[in-house]
């Protein structure tokens, strides 16, 4: 199934990031993407102005894969240990309307064409809704190196950006050389290390704390959101049958009524079309909202993490050199680890502080963006049915 | 109510009848729908013309909705108020024929009338044409309004059972006083159903059922009436059984059975056992059943009159579709209270976000959703009960009252049945007296005589009630269908409307919480 997205949707669809693709020395966009099977085919489509490129327009094909292999070599980049790293995009998932379509065929004899049509309908746009919301976030992981002053000018941002081969040989050697050995002990280690580890600055220290707690806050959220969007499908759903079903009983019934039944049934098909675009629209705002946060979150908790072992580095190499002095040996090589130290973490402190700031800065903006969205849309859907019901009750009272 | 309470109802004629056995048919039951009495407030029409009833379909449900503010389910056991009971559970009084001065008394009494009395001849009866059956029925009302109220559990432990409150209104001359209550239970109803069923099936009216036992329901009830599922269940058989009756009173010929005044009217009743499922009635009960079933199936009848058949196919089809949306409505119940789990769980985690969040203005703004969503959670229990009590019950009613008139239809093939008997039975008569002329027995001659002339008397008989029972089920489904549309618009209006307050304050909701994120900074 092949599917592209035009610039209307595209617009629609970059809802949880704010200022993102403005700098138009270097402009990126997915504008077309390729479903086959399991797998999504990205094309990635870059402008720029900038001299480093060898070309001022040019498209590569990219798979899930090659995105992550880039945010891992940027984790991996000790110049960026101070930064912030853009969460990875999650996997493409079909899983949900793939077991739905299942279910659907298995479930074909007991319904009516109709019925069999619309629900196929409505799994199809589940589908390509989906489709949609996997580009919109592995476009939004490009646009915000792009518009980072450091990342952008990654050499690796730029391999992937403009090698017209495959990269699935780089990432192969990627993988053997670092063995993704740095972001396993982030994942088992960090929240240890970070809440173990003797705050000297202030600012830190609040960050962690408030990190930390927000992080599992908001993941729960997000977990609770998703679950309350599926009842809203469920119910979209359930309305086709009803619909279905009193078509029917329209259609064989001779009596009074008939004409009841019918716009019933008609009302019916409407409601579930706004309760479908409840569901999606709660979804896009309020559940992928929380979602992106929690991942932005879980990178800003990383670079606390790499702070903190900035700072146990350093500890040791004190340590290492009263040691040194103490037996008068080596003490030139531990003083210059000691200093290397401090400088590394002097400047992650001073990085990470900034990101910090600015990330806190772009959330309230982002939340308060979609939240405003998400209200003005319940508004309309909901005005929208009391005309849709109030329309059906003043015609059951005419009939 | 005011425009018919100027009429005064001829009194009830005061012979009692007895139970009616199945084979009592050919003692000149009186039929429902004819015009045979004789007071002079009765306009006569020339040709007696078939009693017509056509009202309003009672207000159902609306017991509920004083009962409780907000949600129908906290509707609990003691909370209904006395004053207010009838204020609009009522049959609604209404003519279809605005300023029809021909008021039809209500004149169809049940019992057996002196055959003497039965003078005019089915054919007579019948209506020219059906288009004058379908005007005539819009003429009549009634002055009877039943409510069911304060369910209160009685006893405890497996022999608690629940009484409910059954009050009466009435201007009917018939009963004792204007308004009365007394207390019964279930089997009471149950016990009611019974009664008429065997009495009234046989002319071919739909007898109305009531709701069906439920063996889990009533255990749960009896172990402790507060959870939720029980109070769910008690308010659901409470409004199940307030519909049931007020379809029995608004039934012309029904309403006049002594046994449903006695219903209402009398302080202790005898405790119906041939409800109980394992008494000796209920056993009989069961072999009667089955053998109907399989009489059907040997004679197989011969339809002069298609209608019948194409009605009892339609009606097939209907229950098969209602059934089907039922299950579906039922799904959407389920999925509805799904959402107010999830809603309320939502909104307890976007509370708690929103104390974590440091930025003032967003954590406030974060409280509020926390706010709306629970908000939102009471509107979908609300939108769940209305799904539920509504929309679902609705449809189990019709389900129901479906069975019942496909009972109906049994009535006449069981009717026509009788007659081929009887028929069949005056044929060996003949044969006999046919055998017996040859063999020249002048003595068992006679007695041979004296047989045909008295099958053949009965299966004049029988084939005059096939006829009768053939038109009163007609009679009957052209009401019934006029009382489903009515019943299914008033409910479904009620369902929409329901459901449109939910979405307006919804709108409420939202357009209060707007201003809380735009203040974000």
């Amino acid at each position: 199934m092949t599917s592209t997205i035009d610039e209307s949707n595209k617009e629609k669809m970059r809802s949880v990031s704010v200022d993102l693709n403005h700098d138009a020395s270097l402009l990126i966009d997915i504008p077309d993407a390729l479903c086959e099977r399991d797998k999504v085919k990205f094309t990635v489509h870059t402008k720029t102005t900038l001299s480093s490129f060898q070309k001022p327009d040019f498209s590569v094909p990219r798979q899930h894969e090659d995105f992550i292999w880039l945010h891992d070599t940027l984790v991996e980049t000790e110049d960026y240990a101070g930064l912030i790293i853009p969460p990875a995009p999650p996997k493409p998932d079909f899983e949900s309307p793939r077991e739905k379509m299942h279910k659907l065929g298995e479930g074909e004899a007991t319904m009516t064409k109709e019925e069999y049509t619309k629900m196929k309908q409505e799994l199809e746009a589940e589908y390509l809704a989906v489709f949609k919301k996997t580009v919109q976030v592995h476009e939004v992981f490009l646009q915000r190196l792009s518009s980072h002053p450091n990342l952008s000018k990654d050499r690796n941002f730029q391999i992937f950006l403009e090698y017209d081969q495959d990269l699935t040989v780089r990432r192969k050697n990627a993988k053997e050389m670092f063995g993704g050995f740095f972001k396993n002990m982030v994942k088992s280690a960090d929240e240890v290390l970070i809440s173990g580890i003797k705050e000297v600055d202030d600012f830190f220290e609040q960050e962690k704390t408030f990190l930390l707690d927000y992080y599992s806050k908001i993941k729960d959220s997000t977990a609770k959101a998703e679950k309350m969007t599926r009842s809203h499908k469920n119910i979209a759903d359930d309305y086709i049958h009803i619909s279905a079903t009193l078509n029917s009983l329209s259609a064989d019934d001779s009596t009074a009524n008939k004409k009841l039944l019918e716009k019933l049934s008609d009302l019916f098909e409407k409601l579930r079309k706004v309760e479908g675009r409840v569901a999606s629209d709660q979804e896009l705002k309020l559940t992928e909202l929380l979602r992106y946060y929690m991942r932005d979150i879980q990178a800003a908790k990383d670079l606390l993490y790499r702070r903190a072992r900035a700072l146990v580095d350093y500890e040791n190499s004190n340590k290492a050199l009263d040691k040194a002095r103490l037996k008068s040996k080596d003490v030139p090589q531990a003083e210059e680890h000691q200093q290397q130290c401090l400088q590394k973490f002097d400047k992650l402190s001073e990085s990470g502080k900034k990101e910090l700031t600015s990330f806190k800065g772009r959330r309230v903006v982002a939340f308060r963006k979609n939240l405003i969205e998400m209200a003005e849309l319940e508004i309309k859907h909901a005005k929208n049915n009391v005309s849709l019901l109030q329309g059906c009750i003043d015609l059951l009272k005419s009939i | 109510m005011a425009a018919s309470s100027d009429r005064i109802p001829p009194p009830f004629p005061a012979t009692e009848e007895p139970g009616v056995g199945p084979s009592d048919v050919a003692d000149g039951d009186s039929d429902e729908g004819e015009d045979i009495f004789s007071n002079p407030m009765a306009v006569s029409r020339g040709v007696s013309q078939p009693d017509n009833v056509n009202e309003e379909p009672p207000d159902l449900f609306s017991d509920e909705e004083e009962a409780s503010s907000t949600t129908v389910k906290s509707n609990g056991v003691h909370s209904d108020d006395d004053n207010d009971l009838f204020a609009e559970a009522h049959v609604e009084l209404s003519t279809d024929t605005p300023g029809s001065s021909a008021r039809k008394e209500p004149s169809t009494s049940v019992g057996p009338r002196p055959a003497s009395s039965f003078t005019r001849s089915p054919a007579a009866m019948q209506p020219t044409s059906l288009e004058q059956l379908e005007e005539e029925e819009s003429n009549d009302s009634f002055d009877v309004d039943v409510a069911v109220t304060n369910p209160e559990k009685i006893g405890d432990g497996m022999n608690a059972y629940v009484a409910y409150k059954v009050s009466t209104r009435t201007s009917l001359a018939m009963f004792r006083s204007k308004t009365f209550s007394v207390r019964r239970r279930y089997s009471d109803f149950l016990g009611l159903y019974e009664k008429l069923s065997v009495k009234q099936s046989l002319h071919g009216c739909i007898i109305p059922p009531p709701p069906e036992k439920s063996v889990v329901g009533m255990t749960k009830v009896k172990v402790g009436m507060d959870d939720p599922s029980s109070v769910e269940f008690v308010e659901r058989r409470r409004a199940a059984l307030e519909r049931y009756l007020q379809r029995v009173v608004s039934h012309p010929s029904l309403l006049q059975d002594p046994d449903v005044r006695e219903f209402l009217e009398k302080e202790e009743l005898p405790r119906a056992v041939s409800t109980q499922a394992l008494s000796g009635a209920g056993f009989l009960k069961m072999i009667n059943k089955a053998s109907d079933a399989v009489n059907k199936m040997t004679i197989k009848m011969n339809e002069s009159d298609t209608w019948f058949e194409d009605k009892f196919q339609e009606v097939e089809n209907e229950e098969q579709q209602l059934r089907k949306l039922q299950a579906v409505v039922d799904s959407l119940v389920n999925h509805r209270k799904e959402l107010c789990g999830s809603t309320a769980v939502f909104a307890k985690s976007m509370a708690m976000l929103g104390n974590s969040e440091d930025n003032t203005a967003l954590s406030r703004a974060l409280s509020q959703l926390a706010e709306v969503e629970d908000k939102m959670e009471q509107l979908h229990q609300e939108q769940a009960a209305s799904d539920f009590f509504i929309f679902a019950e609705l449809l189990a009613d019709y389900i129901r009252l479906l069975g019942a008139m496909r009972g109906c239809f049994d009535q006449r093939v069981r009717a026509w049945q009788r007659w081929q008997e009887a028929q069949s039975t005056l044929q060996k008569k003949r044969e006999a007296e046919a055998k017996l002329l040859w063999a020249n027995k002048p003595d068992k001659l006679q007695q041979a005589k004296e047989e045909i002339t008295e099958w053949e008397a009965r299966v004049t008989q029988h084939e005059r009630d096939f006829d009768r029972i053939g038109m009163t089920v007609r009679k009957e489904v052209l009401r019934f269908e006029k009382e489903k549309a009515k019943d299914f618009r008033s409910q479904i209006v009620k369902y929409l409307e329901a459901m449109l307050q939910s979405q307006q304050r919804l709108v409420k909701f939202w357009e209060a919480f707007l201003p809380e994120a735009k203040a974000i900074a």
